[in-house]
């Protein structure tokens, strides 16, 4: 058997602290507040212009 | 290229999206009534109808229906038609008298404007002779001291809030932390106040506009709330507070994950800025549905403008908010290496958003103006000259920043004795351009309160004469023809007399075919035409209460003569009460 058909070992799971997951969380919130936002601008936008 | 190809692609995909296929018009309108303005019946009707080119609301509607001794004939609310939602109805006491009466109406724009009008119509078979009728003196403007300073305080904390971010995030992060013992915790501070007072002001003014509007106490809450979403207008700026929320929101989460100390942004840092820059976009198109933006063609176009108009004045205004903050919150030692690194950015910034407020506002001041004059004979062009004049006070200012306060505080990092003289010559011109800013954005509460001149104003520098108030005996000449204009007694809501005497080379001119049109050059009406009867050789007459309102009406005759080409001409006639 060659080193080649050996498996790589996999690398260490990167375990995020409870912090940074908390970040994470409260980061997409935002980016799904924004994303509301947008959308209630645009059916506001396509309501007036039609 | 193909990158180039596709942005073009793009951006021809959003100006189809944007622009819609028919013209808007600025303000409700009366479309038809039942009785017809003017009309002699010969009985009483039942009710009263004004179909309008938009479905109004009738609870924020006035219709007013009044005889010759001033009694008031109607006997219920106004309702909106089971037939036709465009259509207002309101019921009469059955039976009435002959004689003339006085219709008077007030309703509600989609854009929160009032408009009003009044007309007349008799009961016969023998109504006798049209009285002078006194047109109810009700108050119908968007522009009261309380709702202005309302709708100036909404502008600027909304506003500032979305400046204040950009600044916080996108201005003077990146650069804050090569200042040791720097902090921008003070600027942060300043987001959420102005974020607060935002979330505050705008229902605050939501209910100030829906008092005035329907006429009712701004403590009548319990009937004021349900109003707030039946027009357009209350939908859009609920929709604002919805938007401004979710922005306030994601703003405070962006301050929260934010690590100014580090050198790069984590993925999370920068998913909350994303996701409040989406919810600034958002916030910064919706005030343009809830005004004249939105009624005035091309919309996709004019909303475009409202939105970077906003935009540009927003990273403006928060900014000078913002660098006055850090200025005060930095201590003296540190003050000028901090300033060092945020102006120049900054002033790049605004240096651009100048540049975009100016475009975007002669864009929309070309939009909604229909001459040139209507700067300076309008109350609306008025607005739009004293913007501009803080505006480009306020440019002075901060060329006096760009060409002094920068280049001493950028020398300062070799010649250190140049940075305070600096600092504190920014703080003054900040102070005074800061507080010019606000007056711009004083004058585009106004501005947005007032009507726009109607298409109509532009036949004020066609005209061969300007005549009244008062009975009128005037001769113009038009084509080779004299033509002498007869009205009497020339009064809003009154049966007016109109003539023309034509004549070619001292001879009357018979048999010619003569239309008599009537255009409100003042506020958006629709225009009226009358046929003129020939009644002795050469004179042509005829009788109408068609000035129904107060103010400088654009006469066309449109006249035929037998055997000779068409001509038209157009005398401006003032109209009082």
């Amino acid at each position: 058997m060659s080193d080649s058909d050996q498996t790589a070992p996999p690398p260490p799971a990167v375990r995020l602290s409870r912090a940074a997951r908390l970040r994470l969380v409260a980061a997409l919130l935002a980016l799904a507040a924004g994303t509301a936002a947008v959308v209630i601008a645009v059916v506001l936008v396509r309501a007036t212009l039609s | 290229m193909s990158r180039r190809i596709g942005y073009v692609l793009a951006l021809a995909w959003v100006a189809a999206w944007l622009t819609p296929a028919a013209p808007a018009s600025a303000h409700a309108y009366l479309v038809k009534t039942v009785p017809a303005a003017s009309q002699e019946l010969n009985a009483s009707p039942p009710t009263i109808q004004l179909t309008y080119d938009e479905a109004v609301e009738p609870r924020f509607a006035l219709i007013s229906v009044t005889s010759a001794a001033g009694r008031q004939e109607t006997t219920g609310p106004v309702q909106r038609s089971q037939a036709d939602p465009d259509t207002l109805t309101v019921p009469l006491r059955p039976h009435l008298p002959e004689g003339w009466y006085l219709i008077y109406w007030r309703a509600i724009s989609v854009d929160g404007h009032p408009v009003q009008g009044a007309f007349t119509y008799a009961v016969g078979p023998n109504p006798g002779p049209a009285p002078q009728f006194r047109v109810p003196d009700i108050s119908a403007t968007a522009a009261t001291p309380q709702l202005l300073v309302a709708r100036w305080v909404m502008f600027v904390a909304v506003m500032a809030a979305i400046g204040l971010f950009v600044l916080r995030f996108l201005i003077i992060r990146p650069v804050i932390r090569g200042v040791p013992g720097t902090s921008v915790r003070a600027v942060s501070a300043a987001l959420v106040i102005a974020s607060i007072v935002g979330l505050i002001a705008i229902p605050v003014y939501v209910d100030l506009s829906t008092a005035n509007d329907s006429l009712r106490s701004v403590f009548d809450l319990g009937a004021l709330v349900p109003l707030f979403g039946v027009t357009a207008y209350g939908r859009a700026l609920l929709d604002l507070e919805a938007c401004f929320a979710l922005f306030v929101l994601a703003a405070c989460i962006s301050l929260w994950v934010d690590r100014p100390g580090r050198d790069r942004r984590s993925a999370a840092e920068l998913a909350a800025n994303l996701g409040t820059l989406l919810a600034a976009a958002a916030v910064l198109i919706v005030p343009g549905t809830a005004g004249h933006a939105a009624q005035t063609s091309p919309r996709g176009l004019t909303l475009a403008f409202d939105g970077l108009h906003l935009a540009a004045g927003s990273v403006w205004l928060g900014g000078l908010l913002g660098l006055l903050v850090l200025w005060f919150s930095l201590r003296s030692g540190g003050r000028v290496a901090a300033l060092a690194v945020c102006v120049p950015r900054f002033s790049a910034v605004a240096f651009g958003a100048v540049l975009v407020l100016a475009g975007s506002g002669l864009g929309e001041a070309l939009d909604h103006l229909p001459a040139l004059d209507a700067l300076w004979r309008t109350g609306y062009g008025e607005a739009i000259l004293v913007k501009t004049g803080l505006f480009a006070g306020a440019l002075v200012i901060a060329s006096g920043n760009l060409l002094r306060s920068r280049p001493g505080l950028v020398a300062a990092r070799v010649r250190p004795e140049r940075g305070e003289p600096a600092a504190r010559l920014l703080r003054r011109l900040i102070s005074g351009e800061t507080a010019l800013v606000a007056g711009v954005v004083f004058a585009a509460a106004v501005l947005s309160s007032l009507a726009p001149p109607p298409p109509a104003f532009a036949l004020q520098d066609l005209a061969l004469a300007r005549v009244g108030p008062g009975t009128v005996t005037r001769t113009v000449n038009r084509a080779g023809y004299q033509l002498e204009l007869l009205v009497s007694p020339n009064r809003a809501a009154a049966p007016d007399s109109f003539a023309l005497r034509i004549t070619k080379g001292g001879q009357p001119v018979r048999g010619a075919d003569v239309t008599l049109t009537f255009a409100m050059t003042t506020m958006e009406m629709p225009g009226q035409e009358y046929q003129l009867k020939e009644i002795r050789p050469g004179l042509y007459s005829r009788a109408a209460p068609a000035l129904v309102m107060v103010g400088l009406w654009g006469l066309t005759f449109q006249i035929t003569p037998q055997g000779g080409p068409p001509f038209s001409a157009l005398i401006l006639d003032q109209a009082n009460g």
